[in-house]
């Protein structure tokens, strides 16, 4: 039997695709602006980390408790005063005009309270329209005044054992939560989206590629020529994905390279790891990007099949919304998105520095659905080239 | 091997309920040149692309060079040229691009392949536009570059689609020269067409309506087995005359030639004076006719007029 592929006539396919991508502008930008503006995007765009709140404050009590309870926000970095309110009717104006996120209320009599230990009422109205911005802002409320109640207990305390005599009396102290973040310490989202974006990135480039570059043949007519040719359907797909596995493949070097100089995204892991499962990821895609050429007619077809992959593909991969949070039974879509396991071997390899011993289930499932994938794809092509 | 370049017995495709093309037997001699006359939609082009691989017949049989077009199409992709109805070539490569490309496809290097090229470039009167995209040559150039990337591999047997539609009189002569020249060097030919005149260059030609053969010889023999006489008729007002002469018993079939009205009637029947009777009562002046040789057209009309169509 004759070999599948001949070296030869793949070398002129291999030649003849890549003169053709640089000829065309719309898959130009798909190979060099998409990576940009991702890499825009999510390096400093998409920043999901809540600083710079923006707080309205009426004090109706302007004691020095006050002063310094109120201080104890804006001197916390997350905080900013944008104004002191003199009415309540001011402060709906402000929020509905999205102009602050947080709205602090001191009443009069707030010392008076503290001190007499009856315990204080404040008031805090949030800007709930983002809810995951918002339980991050309730979260860092509640630790302020949970550790201006305790100073203040600790002082009195104190205040109240001096005067009693016991001056030799040493304050025992309360229990202190040390919080320490591993794999992302400063708790940065960009470290977090930006490994995800060569997933992302990858997954784009062929699959749109791919297709692209296969029912544009059909589109113009060549394809018949090729299919009346001695051209085997192996050579043809071979011929069709090679070049787009390299420039996936770059594009791997490429985004980390510049996550880790730029972006100073680290990175703790092994890259050879990080380049041969990127290879089977850039397998089971292109696997995809040659279903979707079997089912589409023209470009545009191919173009809005590839957006039909792409957005469950990222929502369920968890990219952005984490896998747990999901429904069971979606959970268990997740387990057929080649782009899941990706993303948790590159996170892994960037952030915490594992390799194989700890993801060879993720490894393994891109074999194996890499596989399946291409097997169904190529079986698919070839019946229609035949 | 055989005195046959393509051989096709009872070749059937249906698209769903739609027959394309019903039970077509034909044979076409080596080095001949064999047409397959008819309308569009006719089943020609489906026809070619089942000998050619492309598509896969639903019944019948057939060979090129001996081959089977069911089990050794790898065989048959060697030997044959191909070219479309559309233009086939890749748009943004450059005329050598191509070339080079589909030459290593076909498993040409080195000298061989600079040969060949050089032979295509010179027919297709490429000059000094090698590397020109083939997007920006004129229509005829790339037409004729079309046909060269289908003999680059001077196949011994060449299917073409329809090679002149959409090509200006002048480019049709230099095609059919170019046609000529591959006969004569003993290649088999086999044409589509819908040009009643080019059908005259053939060597032999099929009939097809409506995915059936309905006729299949040399031209001058189908059009001396035409059961009818032909005659043209020149005459004032020949549109208006025409829906009269139509509507007599004697007239077969009735069609307009240019400003002429060519007129069919059984063989031997005295026309002359029957329409000058029948004009007389009509008070139709002023009129000439003499029988004139059928043309292929003629051929056509009277079978569509026969199948009704």
């Amino acid at each position: 039997m004759a070999a599948l592929i001949r070296k030869q006539i793949l070398r002129s396919m291999v030649i003849k695709e890549f003169k053709q991508v640089f000829r065309d502008r719309r898959m130009l930008g798909v190979l060099f602006g998409s990576p940009i503006i991702m890499l825009l995007i999510f390096g400093y765009a998409a920043n999901t980390d809540v600083r710079e709140i923006k707080m309205a404050v009426l004090d109706r009590e302007r004691s020095s408790e006050s002063r310094d309870f109120i201080s104890r926000f804006t001197s916390s970095g997350y905080f900013l005063l944008h104004s002191y309110l003199e009415s309540e009717k001011q402060m709906e104006k402000l929020l509905d005009g999205g102009a602050v996120d947080l709205f602090l209320y001191v009443e009069s009599g707030f010392s008076r309270r503290v001190k007499s230990g009856k315990g204080a009422d404040i008031q805090i109205v949030i800007d709930g329209t983002d809810s995951s911005r918002a339980s991050v802002i309730v979260a860092y409320v509640n630790q302020i005044v949970n550790e201006f109640g305790l100073e203040y207990f600790k002082d009195r305390t104190r205040a109240l054992a001096l005067g009693r005599g016991a001056g030799g009396m040493k304050m025992k102290e309360s229990i202190e939560l040390k919080e320490r973040a591993l794999f992302n310490p400063e708790l940065e989202s960009r470290n977090f989206y930006l490994p995800g974006i060569i997933g992302l990135l990858i997954a784009l480039i062929t699959i749109m590629l791919t297709s692209m570059s296969v029912v544009k043949e059909r589109e113009s007519g060549t394809m018949e020529q090729i299919i009346v040719s001695p051209l085997r359907p192996m050579e043809f797909i071979a011929g069709k994905t090679l070049p787009f596995a390299i420039v996936g493949f770059f594009d791997i070097i490429v985004v980390t390279v510049i996550a880790i100089a730029w972006f100073k995204v680290p990175f703790n892991g092994s890259f050879l790891f990080l380049l041969v499962s990127g290879l089977l990821y850039i397998l089971s895609m292109l696997a995809v990007g040659l279903f979707i050429s079997t089912v589409s007619k023209t470009q545009q077809e191919a173009m809005l099949s590839t957006f039909l992959f792409f957005l469950p593909a990222i929502l369920f991969s968890g990219f952005i919304f984490p896998v747990y949070a999901m429904p069971v039974t979606v959970q268990a879509v997740t387990l057929l998105n080649p782009m899941y396991y990706f993303m948790n071997i590159i996170r892994g390899v960037f952030l915490k520095g594992v390799g194989m011993t700890v993801l060879w289930p993720e490894v393994l499932a891109l074999v194996v659905m890499g596989a399946a994938l291409l097997s169904l794809s190529v079986r698919r092509f070839s019946r229609r080239m035949e | 091997m055989t005195e046959y370049s393509v051989e096709v017995k009872d070749l059937t495709k249906r698209f769903g309920d739609f027959v394309a093309v019903d039970r077509a037997s034909f044979s076409v001699k080596r080095g001949e040149i064999f047409g397959f006359l008819g309308p569009n939609g006719a089943g020609k082009s489906t026809t070619i692309r089942m000998l050619c691989g492309i598509l896969t017949p639903t019944e019948g049989t057939g060979s090129v060079s001996g081959f089977d077009i069911m089990d050794e199409q790898d065989r048959i992709k060697n030997i044959i040229g191909y070219m479309s109805q559309r233009f086939s070539l890749y748009d943004d490569l450059t005329v050598r691009e191509n070339l080079e490309f589909f030459g290593s496809v076909y498993g040409l290097q080195g000298a061989r392949l600079r040969e060949r090229m050089a032979y295509v470039m010179k027919m297709a009167d490429i000059g000094r536009r090698q590397d020109a995209v083939v997007k920006s040559l004129p229509g005829g150039v790339k037409q004729r570059l079309a046909l060269g990337g289908a003999i680059l591999h001077d196949p011994p047997v060449l299917f073409l689609d329809e090679p002149t539609s959409g090509v200006d009189p002048v480019m049709r002569r230099t095609f059919w020269e170019i046609i000529y020249d591959f006969s004569r060097n003993g290649k088999t030919i086999f044409v589509t067409t819908h040009y009643m005149d080019e059908a005259e260059h053939c060597d032999r030609m099929a009939l097809i309506i409506a995915g059936k053969i309905i006729a299949l010889d040399t031209p001058s023999a189908l059009k001396a087995a035409l059961p009818y006489s032909v005659w043209s008729l020149r005459v004032e007002r020949f549109i208006e005359v025409f829906e009269e002469v139509a509507a007599l018993p004697f007239v077969e079939e009735a069609a307009i030639f240019g400003s002429d009205i060519h007129i069919m009637t059984k063989k031997g029947f005295p026309l002359k004076r029957e329409l000058a009777g029948a004009f007389k009562v009509k008070g139709i002046k002023g009129f000439s006719i003499e029988e004139v040789g059928a043309t292929l057209e003629d051929v056509f009309v009277s079978h569509a007029a026969r199948l009704g169509v």
